[in-house]
């Protein structure tokens, strides 16, 4: 099962690996940005239609 | 745009000031005024685009669960709430911008909070629009969290606690809007403690560990007194604001931390590496510690209205941006010269597109009355320092040149005028009503100060700090003076007093009894008579609504406290006391005075035509009126054209004008706020003139069901102000603007091509002068031809830019509904001599 | 006039802090009768929200159309408050209203506007 912190997009926590930010590019009809969302490290990524293989 | 090959030149005598704007806007503004989602309703219902954003409600219903066996009070654990918001809400920031921050977790995300009422919740789950794709599995989300907080949310809570006759006629819609909530309405601020530079949230929470931790050794001396039980109080409010400082310190360094993060592994531009790892250095430092430049005073600003937003439903933005961050801009543009005017402009038209993205899930009344807006953002420039001095810097005329680039219809400015403005930024205010924005308004001073000392007592020095909490009304920024909520429903749909008159208190569009049971209409043998009924209905009218909001503010503390809101203010750091007890608070209540002048001009036609000339009976009247007009035409246009109207100077109408507004205040001063102060009207309109036209029955000045009514405050009615912007400040001017009420809204509308160059300037002056002389308080200008809005209702897609002037805010022209185009469209273009 | 139990403005208020327990789960907010009252042309929609409350301008409080046999009160001022999504098959006075404004887009009217999601394609 791959979890959060096997992502590209993770990013952990100085203090705490096991949470961390999961940061994505996004592109809506009206502008870009960066989103970072609260995760934990352990978290299941099957599912996770951004995942990307560290 | 297809205009690229024209020059800013000659789009500006084209008057098409948008187009002109994007040439001229640097092209980071640019960037993201294009980028911005604009977040207020047509009508009834959010554009396309937008949608509700889930995350809160789930984030805030799996915290509550989580709660529930706690054994914290109650505001612990609403502070712990908010704190796991802040700590787990998704967070972005867009490409260019250098202040973060937005409440929900996408930029077209509204924000829902179902802690606040059942009501709203299902307004949600009936929302036709916004509900987010896919649809059928996010109606289960929705469901579940509707279902946990029935019962639950804090009007559910407080409902079984106040006067249920007087709830079910607050909610039925009829006489006013709002909800008697600390946690919705408009959050006044204690800027002259949070504000000034001397301290931030660090200070604040030693403040508030060095107050815990005498507090806790005096309930542990020998003894025991009510005082030391109420320390066990206080000390939780303490510790629940501490929460709440160290989570939006935590929050703010999400933002460091995900700067950071795309500097150091996705940009790949060196300039904008810079500037994202400024943003960083930007939210270690705020809202931790005090600001040191203008970019952290802007985003120190920033994070505490949306902590104050992550706290409660926010249907305005009291600030006074100019003075609060004047001296950043003054010390980095002008004495260290770290910072180029061009950056600062940047700077401050990114704040104003912040302020204007941010959005709240609002019920259908507040979507329908601030159409094309989220909240009345109405921000307060100029004025004089405490010390009556000119008040006005470099961040005055910053904003004010921002906001004709970015050209957001929210925020809006209103301008304190004062004898000691100078030239050059009454120039500025010129250009901004010139090119359109409908904005600033302009307020007078010297009067608005007295003002606040007349209604309210407040001292010279505090009274020279207001700021407005709403669209009109000032309010101190001051430790006692400032009010923390100006919960809405103290919002009279003034047009059902008369109404009420001719049906004895019953209202036919609820089906409901809700004014007094004053004799029948046709019984009056007097206009006396007819007048004590008015007055009897404008009593239990404004008594209803007060009555709610007077209960709120007393229960408020224990049942519905605001954590964050009282760590940012003085009283409540050092009482330990809810920001909303009425024991800490001077008090700054008004009640907002809806539709205010169809019953001056409706009681003056009842006089003529029944009484005076006695063309009509009583039985007549009503029975047209019950008819709705229908089948009584002819005497219809006579109510409309042969009875005088307010705004042409006139004094038959102008004395029951004052006839009215004297009783209002008198009665004013006999209905208290729970800290003893009165409760002056306070005439002005938002866009209610149209969420009201099908609520308001057929009324005694010719208007039927349906049709819109007035602008508002003291405006005349659309068209029939016939002798002139003179004659109508002459009748605005037999109000005495300093006790007759707390301010009086009046549009003006002016022809741009009178007010072109520099001749229109000192026309505009000229009428300045006078309305200064007279003694108003209030003047805004629309100014934009009936050719270019009508040209915008037959092709929106051009005019997606042009503003207007609504009542106490501005819109884009496209983003409000038809019938409220039309009615600006109708409105009297005054031509200045 | 005597002062009304609490469950009488309960019932007479439709406001939901005063009905807990109720009005609630996803079918109670689904769940679209044959005959809903906000169909109907007697129904006048809150004017403060489109939260789902209302009132009839035939039955008078006191009435009520969920129970069997239904109670029609005509009698009296107040008009019967009652729920947009609320079954109206057993009243006899319910005249499905042919002229319903569903543009959102303009401010409301509460006797003619029915642009709850739910009645969106009746």
């Amino acid at each position: 099962m791959p979890t959060c912190k096997q992502c590209k997009k993770f990013f952990p926590l100085e203090d705490n690996p096991n949470k961390g930010d999961c940061v994505q590019r996004v592109i809506d009809p009206r502008q870009t940005y960066y989103k970072a969302k609260s995760v934990d490290a352990e978290s299941d990524a099957a599912k996770c239609s951004e995942f990307e293989k560290k | 745009m297809g205009v690229t090959a024209e020059t800013v030149k000659e789009l500006e005598q084209k008057q098409e000031w948008w187009w002109a704007a994007e040439k001229k806007r640097s092209k980071r503004l640019d960037y993201l005024r294009k980028a911005m989602w604009k977040k207020g309703a047509i009508g009834g219902l959010y554009p396309a685009g937008l949608y509700i954003d889930l995350e809160r409600p789930v984030l805030q219903t799996e915290k509550a669960k989580e709660l529930e066996s706690s054994p914290d009070p109650y505001v612990i654990k609403f502070a712990k709430m908010l704190a796991h918001v802040l700590d787990n809400k998704t967070i972005f920031i867009t490409d260019h911008s250098q202040l973060v921050g937005y409440l929900g977790s996408h930029p077209n995300m509204i924000t829902w909070d179902p802690t606040l009422a059942a009501i709203l919740n299902h307004e949600v789950v009936n929302d036709p629009t916004a509900i987010p794709q896919p649809v059928e599995e996010n109606l289960k989300i929705i469901s579940e969290v509707v279902s946990y907080w029935g019962g639950k949310s804090d009007l559910d809570k407080i409902l079984p606690h106040m006067d249920l006759d007087d709830s079910m006629k607050v909610l039925s819609g009829a006489i006013g809007w709002g909800v008697p909530l600390s946690r919705g309405g408009y959050s006044g601020k204690d800027y002259e403690y949070i504000m000034t530079g001397v301290r931030a949230f660090e200070d604040v929470i030693a403040e508030l560990d060095r107050r815990i931790d005498e507090a806790d050794a005096r309930a542990h001396e020998p003894g025991a007194t009510r005082e030391i039980c109420d320390l066990y109080d206080k000390m939780n409010m303490w510790e629940a604001m501490k929460i709440t400082l160290e989570a939006g310190i935590r929050h703010a360094r999400r933002y460091a931390r995900l700067a950071r993060i795309i500097a150091e592994n996705f940009e790949t531009d060196t300039e904008r590496r810079v500037e994202l790892l400024q943003i960083a250095e930007t939210c270690e430092r705020v809202p931790a510690k005090p600001a040191r430049t203008l970019q952290e005073s802007l985003q120190y600003d920033l994070f505490i209205q949306l902590f104050s937003r992550n706290e409660a439903i926010e249907g305005a933005w009291p600030a006074r941006p100019d003075y609060y961050h004047g001296p950043y801009y003054e010390q980095e543009v002008n004495i260290d010269k770290t910072l180029t005017e061009q950056e600062a402009l940047d700077l401050t038209g990114e704040f104003l597109i912040r302020a204007a993205e941010v959005s709240q899930y609002k019920p259908k009344w507040s979507r329908e009355g601030l159409q094309g807006i989220e909240g009345t953002w109405v921000w307060t420039l100029g004025g004089v320092n405490k010390d009556g001095s000119d008040a006005c810097n470099g961040m005055t005329i910053a904003l004010l040149q921002a906001a004709r680039l970015v050209r957001v219809a929210n925020p809006t400015f209103a301008f304190r005028w004062h004898p000691k403005v100078k030239d050059e930024v009454m120039r500025e205010i010129f250009e901004c009503i010139r090119q359109g924005l409908g904005y600033p308004s302009m307020r007078n001073d010297p009067i608005l100060i007295a003002n606040a000392m007349n209604w309210h007592g407040h001292p010279i020095e505090e009274a020279r700090t207001w700021a407005h909490q709403a669209c009109m009304s000032p309010s101190p920024c001051t430790k006692h003076g400032f009010q923390p909520m100006r919960m809405a429903n103290a919002t009279a749909n003034c047009a059902k007093i008369i109404e009420y008159v001719f049906t004895s208190g019953f209202d036919n569009i609820v089906n409901m009894q809700i004014g007094a049971e004053t004799p029948l209409a046709e019984a009056f043998t007097s206009y006396e008579q007819f007048f004590d009924a008015w007055v009897t209905q404008m009593k239990t009218i404004f008594s209803i609504l007060v009555r709610p909001v007077n209960r709120a503010r007393m229960l408020a503390p224990k049942m519905t406290p605001r954590p964050f809101l009282s760590a940012i203010s003085e009283r409540s750091v050092e009482s330990g006391l809810d920001v909303c007890d009425p024991s800490i608070s001077r008090g700054n209540a008004w009640i907002t005075a809806f539709t205010w002048v169809e019953n001056a001009d409706s009681l003056a036609a009842v006089k003529k035509l029944v009484f005076d000339e006695k063309k009509y009976t009583m039985a007549d009247l009503t029975g047209a009126l019950a008819a709705n007009w229908e089948g009584k035409e002819e005497m219809r246009l006579d109510f409309v054209k042969n009875a005088p109207k307010w705004g042409n100077d006139d004094d038959y109408v102008d004395s029951i004008m004052l006839d009215c507004l004297h009783e209002a205040a008198r009665f004013s001063r006999e209905l208290k706020c729970p800290s003893g102060n009165n409760w002056p009207i306070l005439p002005e309109n938002v866009s209610g003139n149209i969420h009201y036209a099908n609520i308001v029955g057929a009324l005694p000045n010719g208007r039927r069901l349906g049709d819109a009514l007035y602008d508002g405050g003291i405006s005349p009615g659309p068209g029939l102000d016939k002798k002139g912007p003179t004659a109508v400040l002459k009748s605005c001017s037999k109000i005495d603007h300093i006790s007759d009420g707390r301010a009086f809204l009046l549009n003006q509308r002016l022809s741009p091509i009178q007010l072109a160059g520099e001749k229109g300037y000192q026309l505009w002056k000229s009428y300045m002068k006078t309305w200064a002389d007279l003694g108003l308080d209030h003047v805004q200008f629309n100014c934009v031809s009936d050719e270019t809005l009508r040209s915008a209702q037959r092709d929106p897609e051009k005019y997606q830019e042009v503003i207007v002037r609504v009542a106490g805010y501005s819109a884009h022209f496209v983003d409000i509904s038809r019938k409220t185009q039309d009615n600006i469209i109708q409105r009297t273009v005054q031509g200045l001599a | 006039m005597a002062r009304k139990s609490r469950e009488e403005y309960a019932k007479a208020s439709g406001v939901f802090g005063l009905q807990p327990g109720t009005l609630n789960s996803h079918e109670d907010t689904e769940t679209v009768p044959e005959r809903p009252c906000g169909l109907c042309k007697h129904f006048s929609e809150s004017a403060w929200s489109s939260d789902g409350r209302g009132s009839c301008k035939v039955l008078k409080e006191g009435s009520d159309i969920t129970r069997d046999p239904p109670v029609f009160s005509l009698e009296g001022k107040n008009g019967y408050m009652l729920r947009i999504l609320t079954d109206a098959k057993q009243c006899t006075y319910y005249e499905r209203n042919e002229f319903i404004d569903k543009d959102g887009y303009e401010c409301s009217d509460p006797a003619y506007r029915r642009f709850i999601r739910q009645l969106r394609d009746k």
